[in-house]
């Protein structure tokens, strides 16, 4: 236990905790975390900046019913965590008692074990990869301009303490590679995107790997080069087995987030155990997928982390818990509570949220189509809540026609209703993909996470192109 | 006057870092310290969601050597911690590159006279907790108060004092605080819709927050709850407008999202890389000759007013674009040497913008429409700063006659900027006060929009 790094002891721990729960309130914890993110970009040819920064602090929270107090300190010493304690505090309004809480260590379930954690490696190692990739990329096409990459690492480790008696220690890592090349041609310029990681060590980047992003971000530039402007209207959308999990992370996920649930704000407030989405469709949001990006061994707020099913073959099952909303519901937590550092509490947020594999074969389901739209891969997507209206973005695109692949498309966002798009799930792929490890989710505070999806096809969608 | 922190000690602690990394190595340094105290109350359905309260620290230092950048961050001042970043800092940039474009700004440039621009209020360091917490719940009940289908997601109150010191071995060193207070409140109510069962359960939400330095000037609760009630009751019944090409009414508060796409594409850093629609166009036309803009840094009181900018340049006041014209990029030191200009001082940004209005007030912008598509919200990052391509999804009216019909979502906008900005045919008096782009709504003339 690395209580010393955070200049607590078992005793100190006693001491706030008791404070925290000085007048009353159901539960409170400490949460500490020391963060350091290293990031090298290359642009132009040359490495032109390396950044490296370090977060280091202790918030204490006391939660009653649905009130929650928090403060946090980057100063470690005791009056300092006596003091956010008696900040948090002053959420309840009770008088409490003196105990001593027996403090166990959770026992620990490694996801993300690694030998070679990216954050201790020397930095010419890593930039010889940036190198590779940047002559990779401009080898592949004439037509590359230029090529930026960005290699990025972050090693977090929390520790927790709470009421309940449960202590325990994590070590998060985290490391993404990220390509973009612009290419031109007869006066036009295309950028195209590419990347992969995890929580990885340094070897999961290999010569094989950054020959592929490089090339595939070159190869994305140019398949936009040659694009036309995408239509207009309501449209047949298929989208490919990976990324376009996103469509499940803003159609269904962010909705069944508990916190929008428990407030009614959400269109699917009170509406668990119903049909919400074609029978098609199971949907799970899973923290324990080996070195995901979207994986965790505990959440932020102390529970197990676990492989959720949110719908089975349509049917709502569960919303996406913290702690506050699970004790809300009067259900266990799911171990959605998360939050981006120190410097907030946690919410219930997705970890890896994916949707099962079907019984079509990808030809089967592009063949189906008559005229419509084949989505590859994505730059992000949004949503709004309440009303269930979400966005997502294309990067590489296609128009299909008499059920093939015709031209790439360029110039559009798809826009869709959750519920009404859910329902309009005709056909689910036998090719499920998990997507990149590159995707970050923002709801007030960034957390990583992770998308998957096999081939899927929805019946009508509105396409956010140029009328004829 | 009352000060956070105390400034002059912050200079000195940004003056040691800088000095420090000097004497061990550094051609050049760029040193921040900030500090601040952030309060933030939350409040539902009467009762305290959410109270938290914090006062994190922050140093930021740049060195180079022989041309070699590198930056570090930390949170921890303490005299043994800043050494072990400085040695840091010295290390890492040994690993990058020469690059010759690196330089702190010529000493001339350098911010010498600071105006007084009152962004400090010593009344919000005094402000209790408990008058905060009454503040939020007045909102609350003021905006539940408008509508019987309205219910609340929260009102909120927010207070930030805070101190950086900027300090660079150009000969620049500079201490200065600000306070922030701010207000908001969200709702929602029932929606209803007509085909089907398919949605069901569906909501409308809206909201509205105003910050500004000083409490006084701070909007009213009334005006405040009154806003965001019209965000959420002008939603309820929307349906899908039909797909075709029409003219677009964009409201002040999505008006500022198309000049933040603007700005981001005169920046200097997408201007050298050649990631902007706006590169070459430099005292150009660029847009709708009703198009006149200008960056005040120096309003008292304004929300980003600034004497100087990150590495210390001097602001000036100046107008952006006029008359549909390019008048300047937005360079900090280093875009400015990769283009062989001069920094503009923005390294870190804009400060206060303001858009010129025109003299239809929005009833007659609409009227005069005709029919098309009164946007109220954008959503998704449907936007290409580089190509201008823009395509996003919309919720707002739709205009018939001269007149509000219904209410419209789930449908895109699509064209491209330099098309948009060229097709503003009409500008309103509605200058929107509550943001640092202090804009008007505007009218494009023609757009493509995909609804059913």
């Amino acid at each position: 236990m690395s209580l010393d790094l955070f200049r607590l002891s078992q005793e100190s721990i006693q001491r706030i905790l008791n404070r925290a729960m000085s007048r009353g309130g159901d539960f409170a914890e400490i949460f500490c975390e020391v963060s350091r993110f290293n990031s090298l970009v290359m642009e132009e040819g040359i490495l032109k900046t390396a950044i490296s920064s370090i977060e280091k602090g202790v918030g204490v929270r006391v939660v009653k019913g649905e009130r929650t107090g928090y403060a946090y300190t980057e100063r470690l010493d005791d009056a300092s965590f006596l003091k956010i304690a008696d900040t948090a505090a002053a959420i309840a309004e009770d008088k409490g008692s003196e105990r001593s809480y027996a403090l166990e260590q959770k026992p620990l379930t490694n996801r993300y074990a690694i030998d070679d954690p990216s954050t201790e490696v020397d930095l010419d190692k890593k930039i010889q990869w940036i190198i590779k990739a940047n002559e990779h990329a401009r080898a592949y096409s004439d037509l590359v301009t230029k090529v930026s990459i960005s290699y990025t690492d972050h090693q977090r480790t929390i520790l927790l303490a709470d009421t309940r008696g449960r202590l325990f220690e994590d070590v998060q890592p985290m490391l993404r590679f990220s390509i973009s090349a612009i290419c031109e041609k007869d006066g036009e310029r295309q950028t195209g995107r590419s990347g992969d990681g995890g929580r990885r060590g340094f070897s999961f980047v290999t010569a094989d790997k950054v020959r592929k992003w490089a090339e595939d971000a070159v190869r994305e530039a140019l398949v936009l080069l040659e694009a036309k402007q995408a239509p207009a209207g309501m449209l047949p959308v298929i989208l490919a087995p990976g990324d376009s999990g996103i469509l499940l992370h803003e159609a269904i996920g962010h909705p069944l987030e508990a916190d929008f649930n428990r407030k009614g704000t959400s269109a699917y407030a009170d509406r668990l155990g119903h049909m919400v989405a074609d029978p098609q469709c199971t949907i799970i949001d899973d923290g324990t997928i080996e070195h995901d990006r979207g994986s965790i061994n505990v959440d932020d707020e102390l529970n197990d982390s676990q492989r959720t099913v949110l719908i089975e073959n349509g049917r709502l099952n569960t919303y996406m818990m913290d702690e506050i909303s699970a004790r809300y519901f009067d259900q266990e937590s799911t171990g959605n509570g998360r939050r981006e550092s120190y410097k907030y509490q946690p919410l219930p947020r997705m970890r890896t949220t994916y949707m099962l594999p079907g019984e079509y074969s990808a030809d089967e389901i592009i063949g189906s189509t008559e005229h419509g739209i084949y989505c590859k891969t994505f730059k992000g997507g949004q949503v709004e809540i309440s009303n269930g209206n979400f966005t997502f973005v294309p990067s590489e695109a296609y128009l299909i026609r008499d059920g093939k692949l015709s031209h790439p498309i360029k110039n559009f966002i798809l826009i869709g209703n959750g519920p009404d798009v859910l329902s309009k799930v005709t056909m689910v792929g036998n090719d499920f993909a998990m997507g990149s490890g590159i995707w970050t989710c923002g709801k007030g505070q960034s957390v990583p996470v992770g998308v998957g999806l096999p081939t899927v096809k929805i019946s009508e969608m509105t396409v956010g192109g140029q009328t004829a | 006057m009352k000060t956070y922190a105390d400034l002059a000690e912050m200079e000195r602690k940004a003056q040691q870092t800088l000095d420090m990394a000097l004497s061990r190595g550094a051609h050049t340094a760029e040193a921040q310290v900030h500090r601040r105290q952030e309060f933030e109350v939350e409040v539902r359905n009467g009762d305290i969601e959410n109270l938290c309260e914090a006062e994190p620290f922050e140093v930021a230092l740049t060195v180079s050597r022989d041309h070699r950048r590198a930056s570090v961050h930390s949170c921890d001042w303490s005299a043994e911690a800043l050494s072990d970043l400085v040695d840091q800092a010295m290390v890492l940039c040994k690993y990058t590159d020469r690059d010759t474009f690196y330089a702190l700004p010529q000493k001339d440039q350098l911010a010498t006279e600071f105006r007084e621009l009152d962004a400090f209020d010593d009344d919000i360091l005094d402000m209790s907790v408990v008058d905060k917490i009454a503040m939020a719940k007045e909102l609350e009940n003021k905006m539940l108060a408008i509508d019987s289908r309205l219910r609340s997601d929260g009102a909120s109150m927010t207070t930030m004092v805070s101190a950086t010191a900027i300090a660079n071995s150009a000969g620049f060193c500079r201490a200065e605080s600000r306070t922030v207070i701010g207000l908001g409140v969200s709702g929602f109510a029932e929606d209803t819709v007509a085909e089907g069962d398919l949605n069901t359960g569906r909501k409308q939400s809206g909201s509205w927050g105003t910050h500004r330095r000083h409490i006084e000037d701070l909007r009213s609760t009334d005006e405040v709850a009154a806003l965001a009630a019209r965000q959420v009751l002008r939603k309820i019944g929307a349906r899908k407008p039909r797909t075709g090409n029409f003219p677009v009414y964009f409201e002040p508060a999505v008006a500022r999202s198309i000049w933040g796409h603007l700005f981001s594409a005169m920046t200097g850093g997408s201007i050298y890389r050649n990631e902007s629609f706006l590169v070459d166009a430099l005292g150009t036309r660029i847009g709708s000759d009703l198009l006149e803009i200008t960056e005040d840094p120096f309003i008292p009181r304004g929300q980003a007013s600034q004497n100087y900018d990150r590495e210390g340049v001097a602001k000036t006041r100046r107008k952006l674009v006029d008359r549909g014209n390019l008048e300047t990029y937005l360079l900090s030191t280093y875009s400015a040497n990769k283009l062989n200009m001069k920094t503009t001082g923005h390294a870190g940004g804009l400060t206060n913008l303001l858009i010129k209005p025109g003299t239809d007030d929005e009833e007659s912008l609409i009227r005069k429409m005709n029919q098309g598509v009164w946007v109220t919200g954008v959503i998704g990052q449907g936007v290409n700063v580089s190509t201008g391509d823009y395509s996003r999804g919309a919720i707002g009216l739709w205009i018939e006659n001269g007149e509000v019909a219904y209410p419209v979502m789930e449908f895109t906008l699509n064209s491209n900027l330099k098309t948009m900005l060229g097709n503003i045919s009409m500008i309103g008096d509605n200058v929107q006060t509550d943001w640092s782009v202090q804009t008007p709504g505007f009218v494009i003339s023609e757009m493509a929009v995909s609804g059913t």
